[in-house]
């Protein structure tokens, strides 16, 4: 054994005699660690919404699904069709009945003339997404042609909402602008409807789209969301000739009568429901059902330190009875009728609450909340549980920063 | 740090003033062998090469910032088998295996294949092993590797609850200089402190 030792120790020496003779081989391994710096890890671009019960993610041009357990997973590559060099320019915007909703402009010159672009629409299964977009039998394609106007050009696609595969009625809205730049005349010209044509399962129509306040000018403009009682749909904070106000329109499939709620300078609106959507108004949370605005106890009342800042609704439940939102970078779930002395209840998701500038929730239903949350421009997604005390109920988070790059989590 | 280095000459000299107080346990030709695991903190990382604009030519500690080792605590695993040469003196081979994570979250890997002598001043039941090391090192990270050399010294104490096995703790001091002959610009030397557990056999 001595002997076998002493081999052993001179096979190492002679090994070390080699290395003498070839120091210079070798790429500074040191350096390269201590000059390494963060990796740029995939960051979430969009929360897309659920599908089967999984959050679809948009990061890193490609698609992602995390099941808010364990499990980030990379469902499809989408760079090649979502990348600023790929060519095709689409932009995955919602997931809704076990499909991706994607957007893109149709330029039919490749000109820099914005006035004959067209914004188009198609939604892919998961299915049909991994075979590849470039195949037009994988797209089902929306067309959405704009009515013939005054020569204005689009200048902004302000979304779609509330989109599901069995519901008829889907508002988007366009800005356009007679100088193709945002400045104080743009005017929301367009409005309309997406049908599902019943001659073509899985394809859908235009409907509607009558020219909004095209006579009147713009300075600002914020959020669309639907507002679905009789098939009114709201649109908002159309800023008008520096009064800032809220319509509802009201649309009963064929014609659409724009109701002038009032003047209002709220902040923010919140996903409705059947029968009321909720505003932030001075700080607070207000209800709006039908035409009626009234103010909901959250409770800041009794802490004016609470007025001068600002609320941003995120979500409310299919009941209305639990708001979700955004308030001094942190997030809060407030029973909309709870006590008038309960104060709103801060959701515990992050480590450092502090930093939390957005969030997407959305609820699966049964008592299980969905967050997502940015953080110093990282993303922490969450599975939260409603019960009496949030700060507790994380079931699971991803950090994209602390926990490393979502290729980490892929199958 | 003072702290650190007190408590590393303490360990170090504490042996070497016992020396004589117990009785040898070992000959000529008694064996030892011992796995060892624990953990790494980068307590320096010396480039002579850094721009100045950058941050200091000495780090220290783990940690991301302009004067720390933009590495992570680690953990590092070991081998080592030994002879006695004579009752107080050991010598032998070790291999190791040290790891660590930079700030891009990539794992940074040390390989020591070491030439080891222990001299263990206290013996018996309860030992005081002092060691040190040379040899050779292979580095690697991220696709780019580096045979270079290291060497070390360590101190510990390690009680056998039977006559052949035993339990020990130890604290030590890695020196990793990633060497070149004419490119100096990539010269640069890492250190580590590591702490570790060792389960010994001696026969």
């Amino acid at each position: 054994m001595r002997k076998n030792i002493y081999i052993a120790l001179c096979m190492l020496s002679v090994l070390i005699a080699a290395v003498s003779c070839n120091l210079d081989s070798g790429q500074g391994v040191y350096q390269k660690v201590f000059n390494d710096t963060a990796k740029n890890y995939p960051k979430i671009q969009t929360v897309l919404g659920t599908i089967d019960g999984r959050i679809m993610i948009y990061a890193n041009y490609d698609l992602y699904s995390f099941d808010g357990g364990q499990e980030m997973k990379k469902e499809a590559d989408l760079s090649a069709y979502t990348g600023q060099n790929g060519g095709y320019g689409y932009v995955p915007f919602m997931a809704a009945d076990s499909r991706i909703f994607f957007s893109y402009v149709d330029d039919n010159n490749t000109a820099d003339d914005k006035s004959d672009d067209r914004y188009r629409f198609f939604s892919s299964s998961l299915d049909e997404i991994k075979e590849g977009l470039d195949k037009t039998e994988n797209r089902h394609e929306v067309d959405v042609t704009l009515p013939s106007g005054d020569g204005s050009e689009i200048i902004k696609f302000n979304g779609l909402y509330n989109f599901t595969m069995d519901e008829t009625a889907v508002l988007y809205t366009l800005s356009t602008d007679n100088q193709g730049i945002t400045d104080p005349d743009d005017k929301i010209t367009h409005y309309g409807f997406i049908e599902k044509d019943n001659a073509a399962a899985d394809r859908f129509t235009i409907r509607g789209g009558a020219p909004v306040h095209s006579s009147s000018t713009i300075i600002g403009y914020r959020a669309v969301r639907t507002y679905a009682e009789d098939s009114e749909i709201e649109i908002g904070d159309a800023t008008l000739s520096d009064t800032n106000r809220l319509y509802l329109i009201a649309d009963n499939g064929a014609s659409s009568t724009l109701l002038d709620v009032g003047d209002i300078n709220y902040d923010n609106i919140v996903v409705g429901t059947d029968s009321q959507f909720f505003i932030t108004f001075e700080g607070d949370l207000y209800r709006i059902t039908g035409t009626n605005f009234q103010s909901v106890d959250t409770n800041f009342a009794n802490d004016l330190s609470y007025r001068n800042n600002t609320i941003i609704p995120m979500y409310t439940d299919a009941s209305g009875n639990k708001i979700g939102y955004l308030y001094e970078e942190g997030i809060y779930i407030n029973p909309a009728n709870r006590a008038s002395d309960a104060l709103p209840v801060k959701v515990n998701i992050s480590d450092d609450n502090d930093l939390v500038t957005s969030c997407w929730i959305g609820d699966d239903g049964n008592g299980n909340y969905l967050m997502a949350t940015q953080e110093n421009g990282f993303w922490i997604v969450s599975l939260v549980n409603d019960n009496d005390d949030w700060q507790q109920s994380t079931i699971h988070q991803y950090n994209s920063e602390k926990d490393g790059a979502l290729s980490t989590y892929l199958d | 740090m003072k702290k650190t280095l007190k408590l590393l000459a303490a360990l170090l000299l504490l042996p070497l003033l016992s020396i004589g107080a117990a009785g040898t346990y070992y000959d000529a030709g008694s064996q030892i062998f011992n796995i060892t695991a624990g953990a790494t903190v980068p307590f320096f990382y010396n480039y002579p090469d850094r721009d100045s604009e950058s941050g200091p030519e000495w780090t220290f500690w783990p940690g991301n910032g302009p004067g720390q080792t933009h590495r992570s605590v680690g953990g590092v695993g070991a081998i080592s088998y030994q002879i006695f040469v004579n009752p107080y003196l050991a010598i032998g081979g070790e291999l190791g295996f040290q790891f660590d994570f930079s700030r891009a979250g990539l794992v940074e890997t040390n390989v020591p294949i070491f030439f080891k002598a222990t001299t263990v001043p206290v013996q018996g039941r309860f030992e005081v092993p002092i060691s040190i090391g040379a040899g050779l090192l292979y580095a690697s990270y991220d696709g780019a590797s580096k045979i270079t050399f290291g060497c070390e010294v360590e101190a510990g104490i390690r009680y056998f609850i039977t006559d052949e096995w035993g339990v020990g703790i130890n604290v030590g001091l890695y020196i990793f200089p990633e060497l070149y002959t004419s490119e100096s610009t990539k010269m640069s030397t890492m250190a580590y402190i590591p702490t570790t557990v060792t389960v010994s056999y001696r026969h």
